[in-house]
């Protein structure tokens, strides 16, 4: 099949075939990495504009890096050294820079929607790189890469997603994808940090991490955001990591041994993720970020290269 | 051992039971009831009960066993036996102690003095929030772990509405209630009357009345 969408903004309007390119693409891709000289022309001639407004090291980087070694300009723009600082607003930021004519803008920005406010704007394509709590979807493409190459196939698998649920973007675009792609979710964290009704997007639910990881195929842990505790959301970074946080011998007690471990980052060690087990032979962290430079060549491809040439290069 | 307890008025919620009668104890357990067991019971240690009741152990869901910090009020081997006299054998004691039972550690010492001095069951309710400062969630799960049966700042009740909805919420797994002293403290402020007219004869007397009424909405949002 052949890509149609002018933006990526989210998993949840793609169907399964679209992510199912998506993950192809990325992982034909991949290889140009593993090359001397890491550079293809497809997206020659082509700008690619990183707008981040929220910190960012290996989206922003990742974005930066597969822009390049498909040839393609790519310009950062980040709040603290922008024009935003001066009380730009967002969309004539977006204006202005689409007068300079890129071929896409990646955006991160903290209030959910504002991908698809740009995208509606700008005659350009759009990838959200994130937005507040809303989605990310090349993160959960690459999580869903890195499964499919761990595990040999996507259908059927059982995920648990733990921890901070309700503020999280990468568990929304990640539920999306799993389910879509016939997986079984349960998400698992203090009801504090589980959203309300979020059994209506198709996964189970529970409150105990010795219960939520026995017999699954995949654990994602979540970044814990310090601020949870200001908010009062839980009492302390210590509960949190002697009820929440993984251990080996947590693992070892409820998991499975062939059990994968994933984690966004940036990883909290001791928190939600303890060193051993973020280090161990069942973390597949650094994985996910190679394969996110992949995922991302793959949606820059698919946006801005696919029309010149349908064959991945 | 055997013990009779005879002519005494036997009530028990659980079977629906209210009758005059006598009761056999052996062993520390129930073992016969019925009327005039003294006719077919030996060597039973006999306790006449007539005119009183009979009944199951009672439960103060409220007591301040006020130790540790307050020993000169209260301990927890005076307030346990002060319990038992009264008919109660369980009690939960609330949070309010000095420190406040706001950590394991002081949960774990309230139940080791129980079983050392204890007259009667001793059940912990833990505080909602750290020192009862109404500011950040205690350790409620490590609470709930240590024994602690319910969670609740007492006297002063949480003011911030979302952080006792928080404390609601956090709570459900363990199947501990949050228990509310419904009292808005805004509008309180120390008063000890009801807002009628001695309030315009004592003025420094603030209305509690409106205050208590915070209590419904309360309740209803653990839901």
């Amino acid at each position: 099949m052949a890509w149609k969408r002018k933006d990526l903004l989210g998993i949840r309007e793609l169907d399964p075939a679209e992510i199912t390119l998506l993950i192809d693409t990325a992982a034909s891709l991949r290889e140009i990495g593993t090359r001397e000289i890491k550079k293809v022309p497809t997206l020659r001639g082509k700008t690619i504009v990183n707008l981040f407004y929220e910190p960012s090291t290996r989206t922003r980087t990742s974005f930066e890096i597969a822009g390049k070694w498909l040839s393609a300009d790519v310009i950062n723009f980040s709040a603290s050294t922008s024009s935003a600082g001066k009380g730009e607003t967002l969309l004539d930021t977006a204006r202005n820079i689409e007068a300079m004519r890129p071929d896409v803008v990646v955006v991160r920005h903290s209030s959910a929607g504002a991908a698809e406010l740009l995208a509606r704007t700008l005659r350009c394509s759009v990838v959200n790189a994130g937005d507040g709590a809303h989605e990310h979807p090349t993160q959960a493409l690459l999580d869903l890469l890195t499964i499919r190459e761990r595990k040999g196939h996507l259908e059927g698998l059982q995920v648990a997603i733990v921890g901070d649920v309700a503020h999280s973007r990468v568990a929304r675009s990640n539920i999306y994808g799993m389910r879509k792609l016939g997986m079984t979710v349960t998400v698992a964290g203090p009801p504090t940090l589980i959203p309300p009704q979020v059994q209506e997007l198709g996964v189970k639910v529970s409150h105990r991490l010795e219960d939520a990881i026995r017999d699954v195929d995949v654990i994602m842990m979540l970044r814990l955001q310090h601020e949870r505790m200001s908010a009062g959301l839980i009492p302390s970074l210590r509960e949190y990591a002697r009820y929440w946080g993984l251990t080996l011998d947590r693992l070892r007690a409820s998991a499975r041994s062939d059990v994968v471990i994933m984690h966004p980052g940036p990883v909290n060690r001791g928190i939600e993720l303890s060193p051993e087990v973020a280090d161990g032979p069942y973390s597949v962290i650094l994985e996910q970020t190679q394969n996110g430079v992949a995922v991302r060549m793959a949606a820059l491809f698919l946006l801005a290269g696919a029309k010149a040439s349908q064959e991945v290069p | 051992m055997k013990l009779l307890i005879r002519n005494g008025r036997v009530i028990d919620p659980a079977s629906g039971t209210d009758l005059q009668q006598d009761l056999l104890v052996e062993d520390g357990l129930i073992a016969r009831s019925g009327p005039r067991l003294e006719r077919t019971v030996a060597g039973a240690e006999v306790l006449d009960a007539g005119g009183k009741v009979v009944c199951p152990g009672l439960i103060d869901m409220h007591v301040h066993l006020r130790e540790p910090g307050h020993e000169y009020k209260e301990t927890i081997e005076t307030g346990t036996r002060a319990a038992a006299a009264g008919g109660f054998t369980a009690v939960c004691c609330m949070a309010n102690t000095e420190p406040a039972n706001d950590t394991r550690a002081v949960t774990d010492y309230i139940l080791a003095q129980a079983r050392a001095a204890g007259a009667v069951r001793v059940y912990p309710i833990g505080a909602v929030t750290r020192g009862l400062g109404g500011k950040e969630l205690a350790e409620l799960a490590e609470l709930a772990e240590a024994g602690c049966v319910a969670f609740s700042d007492d006297g002063r009740p949480v003011m911030n509405a979302e952080l006792y909805r928080r404390a609601m919420e956090y709570t459900l797994p363990f199947g501990c209630p949050v228990i509310s002293h419904a009292e808005d403290t805004n509008l309180s402020h120390g008063g000890c009357m009801n807002e009628r007219a001695p309030t315009s004869i004592w003025p420094t007397s603030r209305p509690p009345a409106p205050s208590g009424s915070c209590g419904r909405p309360r309740r209803a949002a653990r839901g």
